[in-house]
């Protein structure tokens, strides 16, 4: 799309905007613009990248039960790397008894066994789909079935870039009952078509039903899916199948949760990118093989036993079948306050990981950070003090630092970090220590402006079982936002 | 610095932001022109299941509506330190609903972290994140609206910064008011 195209695209949108108090309000028009510009001061050896630009704009535009979206996501990153333009829009009816869309969507079926697509801005994931989608929601059900294609757009390494855009077809539906306010029967079903498969009856299928119970303290949830695919070259069905429970037992002051997961050939997508995203009991966010061969747990707590006084407990654990691969972590957070005064918040972090990194095919953390924050009228003084001790095979080193935080409330918020390390490792970068300042500035309501300066660690990220590697980075970074 | 990096930005990225401002600046002067915009309706549920209807809670009093989900630091603490202002005002009339913008997955942990943390709020779950579109919330968290008993938003706050509950009970005691004088 050209650039006056999107002039006169803003100049009928503002437009309409202004219209909206003739129309009697029944107009509701929201938006959001994002830009991002990053400068590397010091040379990126690795990519040869010297500055990178984003933006995003989106725009929804409700008429009473109609729906307009638009959006541009707009990438340019220095040469010789390649920019990247990625359009969103779509129309939808939605009514209370029924809904149809054409366009962009993102849908997610039960927990993400069978299908699941969605945005994480944060960490710059989108499984984003193109195609239909309708709904029907009467007598105690809600029904919903689509049909369309999926991009995965990951950043990694610096740089935005598909993990798939391929021609694959998905079609799906899901039927959920409400017999009772207290119980929740579901079943889904969803098949996948590949430019590949030999003929159009070798398609991967993945289906299953969940249950869901909830009584006062007590709430279950279980769901089961299983996929049949086409054995490539020899023919007949490949089955995978998987299982997923949580549970919580719940009491004023405090809670307690437990998941529990076995997923054996579940993954249903392609090599690096899934359909389906199944639920890891890992809070960090990591996953062995997505669903491939693994099986955890997890518990976790709330307590707080006096107001002032709050703990929060994790203990998760995945492993492969064969526990050739495994993971296990174990998180700990005090938060104490006196009154408005002074907070406290002490975190530790216990994981050990075995054949989850590259290069690192052991690894064991202890993790400690403390943070402390007094505030006096509008002002807030922070100190932030981390520790960390890691084993990463043969060699163990220490992590630590400090960082400083003042707040004006409402207008901004400045921070100066210092980290180190006592020994290069490439597990991050070739750094050993890291100086970084932020600030955040509260122009209005609805315009805000953050600044970066300095070095930030690079290493292994990870979302909601996905995980990538943040390149370190020297420069300055800025974000402007602006909505209304 | 400063110039090499306006440099290396082309003419016509500066033109769309420039345009991009213009929106803005043009929307806030309307703002303070204009009567208060209405709060978009919306139905959803809560962790008991039941659905609830933003209508239903109108002419009952203030609500305090906030866009939070677990992972976002700012938004609990910012219902932790409303904890002291609702207990405060719920009397009076106030409500607050806490919409969770978490995913269908997290639905269990939800619960236990809202009942081991003791919020009284009503916790509605988006985890389409549909509402929060309505609300033009962006990606900004936590966001949170201020609405009076006829569902008209007086205020909006993206963000949380320590001591922001000042502005929101300024607030609330301006509508408190209003309604003694109605």
């Amino acid at each position: 799309m050209k650039i006056r195209r999107i002039k006169f695209l803003l100049l009928i949108f503002y437009f309409l905007y202004s219209q909206e108090e003739t129309i009697e309000k029944k107009i509701n028009i929201s938006a959001e613009g994002k830009g991002e510009y990053w400068f590397w001061t010091k040379e990126d050896t690795l990519l040869k990248l010297s500055d990178h630009l984003e933006s995003k704009f989106r725009l929804l535009f409700n008429y009473e039960n109609i729906y307009l979206r638009t959006g541009i996501f707009f990438y340019q990153p220095s040469l010789p790397r390649k920019p990247f333009k990625e359009y969103y829009y779509n129309f939808e009816y939605a009514s209370n008894k029924f809904d149809f869309l054409v366009g962009n969507f993102y849908q997610v079926f039960g927990r993400g066994l069978t299908f699941r697509s969605y945005l994480n801005e944060d960490f710059r994931y989108d499984k984003l789909l193109f195609g239909v989608k309708g709904g029907i929601h009467i007598l105690k059900s809600d029904i919903t079935v689509f049909a369309g294609k999926m991009k995965n757009i990951i950043f990694q390494e610096n740089r935005y870039q598909y993990e798939n855009d391929t021609t694959d077809q998905l079609r799906g539906g899901e039927i959920i009952f409400y017999p009772f306010p207290s119980i929740e029967i579901g079943g889904r079903y969803v098949r996948l078509n590949k430019e590949k498969d030999i003929t159009p009856q070798a398609f991967t299928e993945i289906f299953g039903p969940s249950i869901s119970l909830s009584y006062k303290f007590f709430d279950l949830y279980y769901e089961f899916a299983q996929k049949l695919s086409t054995r490539e070259l020899i023919g007949g069905r490949k089955k995978g199948k998987g299982h997923y429970l949580a549970t919580a037992f719940t009491f004023i002051g405090f809670g307690i949760s437990l998941e529990g997961m076995k997923y054996d050939s579940i993954d249903f997508g392609g090599e690096g990118y899934r359909y389906n995203d199944v639920p890891t009991p890992i809070k960090e966010g990591i996953a062995i093989n997505r669903g491939r061969d693994e099986k955890g747990f997890n518990v976790s707590l709330n307590f707080t036993p006096w107001d002032f006084f709050n703990y929060e407990g994790s203990y998760g654990y995945l492993q492969t079948e064969k526990k050739d691969k495994f993971v296990k972590e174990i998180i700990s957070k005090i938060d104490f306050k006196i009154a408005e005064i002074f907070e406290n918040i002490f975190n530790f972090t216990y994981s050990k990981k075995k054949e989850i990194e590259i290069k690192v095919p052991r690894s064991e953390d202890f993790k400690f950070n403390n943070e402390a924050k007094f505030t006096f009228d509008n002002h807030t003084f922070g100190l932030e003090i981390p520790f960390g001790i890691i084993y990463d095979d043969t060699q163990k080193y220490k992590d630590y630092g400090f960082a400083l935080e003042y707040q004006y409330n409402p207008y901004f918020i400045f921070n100066f970090s210092y980290k180190k390390t006592d020994k290069k490792v490439f597990r991050y970068d070739y750094e050993d220590k890291w100086l970084l300042f932020e600030g955040a500035f509260f122009i209005t309501q609805n315009i805000s402006f953050n600044i970066r300066m300095g070095e930030e660690r690079g290493g292994l990220i990870c979302s909601g079982g996905i995980c990538r590697y943040e390149a370190p980075f020297s420069g300055i970074k800025t974000l402007l936002q602006i909505r209304f | 610095m400063f110039i090499e990096l306006v440099k290396r930005m082309k003419m016509r990225y500066l033109f769309f932001i420039f345009l991009l401002f213009f929106l803005i600046f043009a929307q806030e002067k309307n703002d303070s022109l204009k009567s208060y915009k209405k709060a978009p309706s919306f139905s959803l549920y809560n962790l008991n299941k039941e659905k609830v209807y933003l209508d239903s809670l109108l002419n009952k009093g203030p609500i305090f509506i906030s866009f939070w989900a677990l992972w976002c630091k700012l938004c609990i603490q910012e219902l932790d330190a409303f904890k002291k202002v609702y207990e405060k005002y719920e009397t009076l009339g106030l409500k607050v609903l806490a919409i969770s913008e978490d995913g269908p997955r997290a639905i269990n942990n939800v619960k236990t972290f809202v009942k081991g943390k003791k919020w009284r709020y009503e916790i509605l779950l988006d985890t389409d994140g549909k509402v929060r579109e309505l609300f033009g919330v962006g990606s900004i968290m936590p966001t949170s609206f201020i609405l009076d008993k006829k569902g008209n938003i007086r205020l909006i706050s993206r963000g949380y910064r320590k001591g922001d509950e000042k502005k929101f009970i300024k607030v609330i005691e301006e509508l408190i008011n209003e309604d003694k004088k109605d």
